[in-house]
């Protein structure tokens, strides 16, 4: 049942959150706020080395220390865990190896922080150091001893979909580019804290700032071998995540730890600099892109190549990897596709997803790469990529389903607004406009864990007084999703907001929410709010249809009322409604779920990509450039975003505009780099990223398209619009100062150096050479065979 | 060896015997028990730590408490009366000036001794008012707005009162 | 750890003098990273915020005295007329750590990045320092900042403030950066115009072990005005050939290295480029006399 924006009430509307309440007194609880009786805390003893044997630990001095309570080495966790199946590589404190500069060594807990800190220098450990592998070349030279088992290769993937060979060479234009993506951080600003707590019957609970609480319960079971219905964890307002705090980290597993040995509740807060350790950000990514393309500028064909840079761990990694690859085919219709990608391990901190997730490297060639062969080809590059857009309810070659998608009417959005075709051929001197699009999921198609049960799930509970209480795993991390949850409910229960009682990510109290994570929520939890809602719903109606001598077809749920839709006057209040159900059966519940379709396609490796939608996005950057010292400024960015349909406008703008933000900082200034070694700039003195004074002008347009599969036709909007502000930069450089910076971020360094070489260009030159697995040939979905 | 530190802060006098290490922010967060004065880093440079040392906004992480012995100081939990919000408060909820609020307090204290300092700023003043604050939600595009429409003293309300009381996670 | 609270001067200076290993504190900026990073461990710290008689600046006889203590919010408020003192305040931290920060603690840390050294340099300023025991006495700044957080502060000194002779003339303060806020630069000048003296003077910051004066740059400069007669004129050109060899010989001057922040080739470079542009900005100032 598809309803009209103009029979919503709640829906639609930019209503304001109410959680911002607490948040702007001062009142909200984050992870670090929380202080129990007894209460001790906990610090972690970090590697300095980037590579090194273990070869003792000794903690006698620190257990000797007054005020320290407990002390755990590698021995006191040795069970190995890690977020997907296929990389259970983690020691929550390391035993024999140190992979990066930060790997957790041992744990104190202590009756004051600073105790602690003081029992951690007490600690001696003895290392035997190697030679760190710091880049992807030093990887692939493979000297010394690998990071991980017998080799630096974490993971491969070779796939194609048709010959491409064959039809670059019947290509009538072909185009070869190598770019390189350094790694960013997502630099929240709550740092991760936990606080965790025996009862008296011993069952653990922990509070973590997490976005991933179900994933944080099944680790914490598995590594101190407890069965989970002994465990809680809730999970605290989130002080922003960005995709950095959805992995399981040490200190929360040290924390559970050290309240069990100690029996005292235990905090562990990390510092900025624990943070930048803790990373999973962005993969540094060196890529190649080799496109055909006929003469009217329709793709024919396209090979991909990803050398990812993983850090020591292997966290998201495999996922990441096939991320490289997956949504190219999403934007442009691609007839013919290869993939092939390589993960390696490094001595760096684990990388993992970062809004984003492996795509925003993947785009950022893509997008400059077809910038450039517009040029080539003479076509307008706004006209080169409408000549190759998909259409809607149609598949990939890669085997992804396309339901709706605006991209089209998000390119014409920005071009308008900006007067992109008229403007960028007469900009001032040093000034320039790009342009770029890109797509994201509305959450993935598969689970972390192979399962086949749902995704998200909501329960109900009605009161006798028409209040209702909503129960979700789901996490808000600052997007909203609790006020959509809330508005969905109301918006199919006919009742206000504030009737609507939340409880959260509490794996007590709560049904499972995979987590706030792959842009996820508002499509699949939103999904299982309504399905629960709507089940409440049809029950009052049964009920009240009888009371009403009419057929509950008849009726509709508006302003706390229960009415016939063709005579409101007729009908009843809807708490009236729930108590008549609540006499006829007893109490009155009702709980939703979402499972996505089935969509992955026949061949190994297709659980990553598919997703039941697909968001869009375009942008038009405007950069004034300074030619003699290369530094880049951002006036104006005009954007636009397919959303399906915006469930809360204003906090759909929100998310596009901190993701314009964020593109901005990995554009400009943000790179989590290493040198001899060490992290370059652990702290937020020198990380860089954008202050109110960097951040532009923005013009924000949402497009709806009401897409079937989302919850009243919403699509995500936390991660796409951040993809193609990232090589609309570069593009507008180009365009301002007819250089090419192949290499995020663009800092002016690289700018002037371009300036002053012949080439006009700053990036790298080719890919290393890597020996690929051979290909696996997949087919290729019916609609693309013989094209 | 302890030192007595007496503050007032939110008009409440608070008197410890504090390590001399003991920044001022801890004071206020462990001590006096109130949280929403935010820690994000430890080198001054978040400015979610803000408030206010006799009239002047400091980022309470580069003071020890024993420097701020006998200093009158307003954090963020001393803006509201009651449940009325102070106007600034309201602003950033009315225009949806933060995601994850976490650098909320400290903005709205920043923004706060901005206002004060110069009640008509214009939008590159309010920027530069603001470039002690880090945020990593919004692009900031809302927090400047929440503060031009303080100061033009147009709010937009979209809420009932009885959302008003409606809160989460208190 | 201790922190001392001294009330006035004279307390603060027994206190230095009978604990001369105590390191003072006045805004925090710099410390406090230090200490929370613990690569400073002092056994006492003596607390200057609240001595009085630092925090204030007076003129006399053509000279300016800057106490050690005024914060540059303070600097910002009060002092408009010292342009290129203005800007560096305006470019350091964010307004709550001008609310906090001063002039002496920049010169106490000496960091070659500190932002108003430049401009102290460029004024030819002595720094004034005192001791319990042995009374005041001043260092020109190169004498005081004698290396990378190096100064020849005796231990039982503290540093009262700085003092100059006060210049007619144009001047300004810029800096690069990858941000505008809250950064440590990459490059920072200052260059002020001596008119009564027929002198330019050229300082910066960031790009070698302590702050730098380019005095080939100031020389030539001078002497192309002087033969130009740009000195008496104002109206008269100076050659884009004679603003390009005064930029190549300040970014000479520069002594810059590899660091987190940058590479010595664009350090140096940045160098030259602010050096023409500050030269350009002042020579057309001095057409259009705003300093009158």
């Amino acid at each position: 049942m598809r309803q009209p924006a103009d029979e919503l009430s709640i829906v639609g509307k930019s209503l304001i959150k109410p959680d911002a309440f607490s948040k702007v007194s001062g009142q909200t609880k984050f992870a670090d706020d929380l202080a129990l009786p007894r209460m001790i805390y906990g610090r972690i003893l970090r590697s300095p080395h980037p590579h090194a044997r273990i070869l003792r630990v000794d903690t006698s001095r620190a257990r000797a220390h007054p005020g320290v309570l407990a002390v755990l080495t590698g021995d006191d966790l040795p069970i190995k865990f890690g977020i997907l199946p296929v990389s259970q590589d983690e020691e929550a404190l390391a035993k024999e190896k140190v992979r990066y500069v930060g790997d957790p060594i041992a744990a104190v807990a202590a009756t004051d922080e600073w105790i602690a800190d003081e029992a951690l220098d007490l600690i001696d450990v003895q290392f035997q150091e190697l030679p760190p592998v710091m880049s992807i070349e030093q990887a692939i030279a493979g000297a010394g001893e690998p990071i991980h088992g017998t080799s630096n290769v974490h993971k491969t993937v070779a796939l194609e979909f048709g010959d491409t060979d064959e039809a670059l060479r019947a290509a009538a234009h072909v185009r070869e580019d190598a770019v390189f993506f350094e790694g960013s951080t997502h630099l929240p600003m709550e740092q991760h804290a936990a606080v965790a707590q025996v009862a008296a019957d011993g069952k653990l609970t922990l509070w973590t700032s997490s976005q991933t609480p179900h994933y944080v319960h099944r680790a914490l079971g598995k590594v101190l071998e407890m069965p989970m219905s002994r465990i809680r964890v809730i999970a605290t307002p989130n002080g922003g995540g960005f995709g950095g705090k959805s992995d399981i980290f040490a200190h929360e597993l040290v924390a559970a730890k050290l309240a069990l040995v100690t029996g005292r509740p235990v905090k562990i807060t990390l510092t900025r600099e624990e943070v930048f350790y803790a990373h999973r950000g962005r993969h540094p990514v060196l890529m190649k892109v080799k496109t055909g393309f006929r003469k009217d500028g329709r793709i024919t064909a396209m090979q991909f190549q990803s050398f990812l840079d993983g850090g020591g761990y292997g966290s998201y990694g495999v996922a990441s990897t096939y991320y490289t690859g997956a949504l190219q085919a999403t934007t442009y219709a691609i007839p013919r596709y290869r993939f092939e990608a390589v993960r390696f391990f490094t001595n760096k901190p684990p990388c993992g997803p970062k809004r984003g997730h492996g795509t925003p490297q993947p785009r950022f060639a893509l997008e400059t790469h077809l910038d450039k062969v517009a040029e080539e080809l003479g076509i307008d590059p706004v006209e080169l990529r409408r000549r190759n857009l998909p259409k809607p309810d149609s598949r990939t070659v890669n085997w992804l389903r396309i339901t709706s998608i605006g991209l089209e009417e998000c390119i014409n959005k920005v071009v308008e607004g900006s007067g992109f075709l008229k403007r960028r051929t007469s900009m001032p001197a040093g000034r320039g406009l790009g342009f770029a699009v890109s797509c994201y999921l509305s959450g993935a198609g598969t689970a972390i864990y192979w399962n086949e049960m749902p995704h998200s799930e909501v329960q109900l509970k009605l009161d006798r007084n028409g209040g209702v209480s909503l129960l979700c795993g789901a996490i808000d991390i600052g997007q909203g999703s609790d006020h959509i949850l809330a508005a969905i409910v109301a918006e199919v229960l006919g009742v206000s907001l504030e009737d609507i009682q939340l409880t959260t990510a509490d794996t007590d109290l709560t049904p499972i929410d995979l987590g706030s994570y792959s842009s996820r929520v508002t499509f699949m939890a939103g999904n299982a709010a309504k399905a629960a809602a709507e089940k409440v719903r049809d029950r009052l109606f049964e009920v009240a249809a009888k009371a009403l001598q009419c057929d509950p077809d008849e009726l509709i749920a508006r302003d706390h009322r229960v009415v016939r839709r063709n005579r409101p006057a007729d009908g009843m209040d809807f708490a009236q409604a729930v108590q008549l159900a609540e006499a006829q059966d007893g109490l009155v519940t009702g709980t939703g779920s979402y499972t996505p379709p089935k969509l992955a396609g026949p061949y190994k490796g297709s659980g990553v990509g598919p997703s039941p939608a697909y968001s869009y996005s375009a942008a038009v950057v405007e950069v004034d450039c300074d030619s003699r010292t290369g530094e880049v400024r951002v006036p104006e960015v005009w954007i636009a975003h397919d959303i399906g349909r915006a469930i809360n406008p204003m906090l759909v703008i929100g998310q596009v505009e901190g993701s314009v933000y964020m593109a901005l900082g990995e554009a400009l200034m943000e790179e989590q780099s290493f040198r001899l070694g060490l992290h370059k700039f652990p702290s937020l003195l020198e990380y860089k990223s954008p202050t109110a004074l960097e951040t532009p002008i923005m013009h924000t347009y949402l497009v709806e398209t009401i897409d079937r599969e989302g919850p009243f036709g919403a699509k995500e909007a936390g991660q796409g619009p951040l993809l193609p502000v990232i090589p609309a930069v570069a593009n507008a450089i180009y365009n301002a100062l007819g250089v090419r910076i192949d290499e995020v971020p663009i800092t002016p360094d690289k700018v002037l150096k371009a300036m002053n070489d012949r080439s006009k260009r700053v990036g790298p030159k080719s890919v290393p050479a890597f020996d690929f697995p051979p290909l696996i040939n997949a087919d290729v979905p019916d609609e693309w065979k013989g094209k | 060896m302890r030192r007595r530190v007496a503050v007032t802060i939110n008009g409440a006098k608070h008197e410890h015997e504090v390590e001399p290490r003991l920044l001022l922010v801890q004071y206020i967060r462990e001590l006096a028990g109130l949280t929403g004065t935010h820690v994000g880093c430890d080198t001054s440079n978040c400015g979610a730590c803000t408030v206010e040392v006799d009239g002047h906004s400091v980022k309470s992480c580069t003071i020890f408490a024993v420097q701020a012995d006998g200093a009158e100081i307003t954090t963020i939990e001393g803006l509201a009366k009651g449940s009325t919000l102070h106007p600034l408060q309201q602003a950033f909820w009315d225009e949806h000036g933060l995601q994850c609020g976490f650098c909320t307090p400290g903005m709205i204290m920043a923004a706060k001794q901005l206002l004060e300092r110069n009640p008509n700023p214009t939008e590159r003043e309010i920027r530069v008012g603001l470039e002690g604050n880090l945020c990593r939600c919004t692009g900031y595009h809302n927090i400047v707005k929440a503060i031009r429409c303080r100061t033009q003293g147009a709010g937009r309300r979209f809420l009932t009162e009885g959302e008003v009381r409606w809160r989460f996670h208190n | 750890m201790e922190v001392l609270l001294p009330h006035s001067l004279e307390e603060a200076l027994a206190i230095k003098g009978e604990r001369p290993e105590a390191t003072p504190i006045a805004g925090g900026t710099d410390l406090m990273v230090d200490l929370n990073f613990g690569r400073l461990r002092p056994a006492a710290m003596i607390d200057l915020s609240r001595v009085a008689e630092l925090a204030s600046w007076q003129q006399e006889d053509g000279h300016v005295f800057l106490g050690a203590g005024l914060t540059y919010a303070t600097i910002v408020k009060e002092m408009p007329e010292f342009k290129p003192l203005v800007q560096a305040s305006r470019s350091v931290g964010s307004p709550q750590i001008r609310n906090r920060g001063t002039v002496g603690g920049n010169l106490g840390t000496a960091s070659p990045a500190g932002d108003a050294l430049p401009v102290l340099a460029a004024y030819d300023a002595d720094v004034v320092l005192r001791s319990r025991a042995r009374g005041e006495r001043s260092l020109a700044w190169h004498a005081f900042l004698t290396g990378p957080k190096k100064t020849a502060i005796a231990p039982d000194e503290l540093i009262i403030g700085t003092r100059w002779r006060r210049l007619r003339g144009p001047g300004s303060f810029s800096k690069i950066g990858t941000r505008n806020a809250m950064v440590i630069s990459v490059a920072g000048l200052c260059l002020v115009v001596d008119e009564e003296n027929g002198a330019v003077k050229v300082a910066l910051g960031s790009v070698g072990p302590t702050i730098l004066r380019a005095t080939e740059a100031e020389q030539q400069i001078a002497a192309a005005m002087t033969s130009s007669g740009a000195w008496q004129d104002s109206s008269i050109t100076i050659t884009e050939q004679v603003i390009d060899e005064f930029g190549s010989l300040v970014a000479a001057a520069a002594k810059p290295l590899d660091d987190v922040r940058g590479t010595a080739a664009y350090r140096r470079h940045g160098c030259r480029v602010l050096a023409r542009r500050a030269l350009i900005w002042a020579l057309n100032e001095r057409r259009l006399p705003a300093w009158l």
